[in-house]
């Protein structure tokens, strides 16, 4: 019987070894082009680079125990948005697919033909609807999952989000 | 942009017919002007077996124009003496003005009071109707271990009879206002 603390260590002995191999690609199911991804005509303001994003989510200047443990007490309170890489590799998914009726954010049904996104939790919602959220937060609007965020996706603190969606999606 | 606003009102809208149909135990709403989707009236009835018991209490909700992005601000409009927070629903001051804070309220990237868990805060899957459940849910539970208003905090641990009093006036009052 592992107890939830071993079983934390484990899990996070095993990132660090991972983190020491050659980078894992993410997992984007679905690789979608990206005008696809994102309808941003729809969202204030636009913005679609890379280079926008990092002026909206600025690498924290100090780098020490302290900065990442704000850092990810903060991802954990939904303070931060996700990683636009994060947000990109939701997996597109059909009305029939989906878990639920209806998109809890718009209380709309889910439509054949609608463009539905499922966070690692398996929770779905309309792209639209879930995009627009996670450019503030990081976390499922139902059941508070954590997506990586910008500040964290290449570290540590990234990968744990990574793996904690693997286990429980 | 637009396209955001639009959402919100469709939202909204939904939420003004959902209410209409199905009423829900508690505390009834619609809105101030009917030309205007954003801006909310609720009148919320004490919860029974508390000291709010049989009180009407007003309150404004203003949704901002991205709800469900950014939480809606709820400020009472009748007058309002509670001591505090309730154990999920985080620190329920009501400010001179009326004000309600519960960090469910907070939008994402504020957190005024710097210690908020995840599990406390807004997400936008809430509706007028979880809102107002929490605000009631809040009035039923005073908890004086975690004061939010000190001075209404400090009344109700050591003079219960003078916070008594204080709140049964305030439900004549509003019984009063009908």
């Amino acid at each position: 019987m592992i107890n939830g603390r071993w079983w934390w260590w484990f899990t996070w002995s095993w990132r660090v070894v991972r983190r020491n191999q050659p980078p894992p690609s993410p997992p984007p199911p679905s690789a979608p082009a990206d005008e696809d991804v994102l309808p941003f005509e729809e969202y204030p303001p636009p913005s679609s680079d890379e280079e926008e994003e990092e002026i909206n989510h600025p690498t924290p200047q100090i780098s020490n125990e302290a900065a990442a443990a704000a850092s990810r007490s903060d991802r954990r309170a939904g303070l931060l948005p996700a990683s636009s890489k994060a947000i990109r590799g939701l997996r597109e998914v059909t009305a029939a697919d989906a878990g639920e009726d209806e998109c809890a954010v718009c209380l709309q049904d889910f439509e054949a033909g609608d463009k539905l996104r499922m966070m690692p939790c398996c929770h779905t919602f309309h792209q639209r609807c879930i995009f627009n959220w996670l450019r503030l937060s990081c976390i499922c609007p139902l059941c508070r999952h954590t997506l990586p965020t910008q500040n964290v996706d290449d570290d540590s603190l990234g990968r744990d989000a990574h793996t904690a969606a693997g286990s429980t999606g | 942009m637009a396209a955001t606003i639009s959402q919100a009102s469709l939202l909204l809208q939904k939420q003004l017919k959902d209410l209409a149909k199905h009423p829900v135990d508690g505390f009834s709403a619609g809105l101030v002007d009917d030309s205007n989707v954003f801006e909310w009236q609720v009148t919320i009835i004490g919860p029974p077996d508390t000291l709010y018991d049989g009180g009407y209490f007003n309150a404004i909700m203003s949704f901002p124009q991205n709800y469900p992005n950014s939480p809606p601000t709820v400020r009472f409009t009748s007058e309002m003496w509670h001591p505090n927070a309730q154990h999920n629903i985080g620190q329920l001051p009501v400010y001179p003005d009326g004000r309600v804070c519960i960090s469910i309220l907070h939008p994402p990237g504020d957190d005024p009071n710097g210690y908020e868990l995840a599990s406390e805060r807004w997400t936008p899957v809430h509706t007028v109707e979880s809102i107002v459940l929490s605000i009631i849910s809040m009035l039923s539970g005073p908890n004086d271990e975690s004061p939010a208003n000190i001075e209404a905090a400090k009344e109700w641990r050591e003079k219960r009879d003078d916070f008594k009093k204080k709140v049964r006036r305030l439900v004549r009052k509003s019984q009063e206002m009908l």
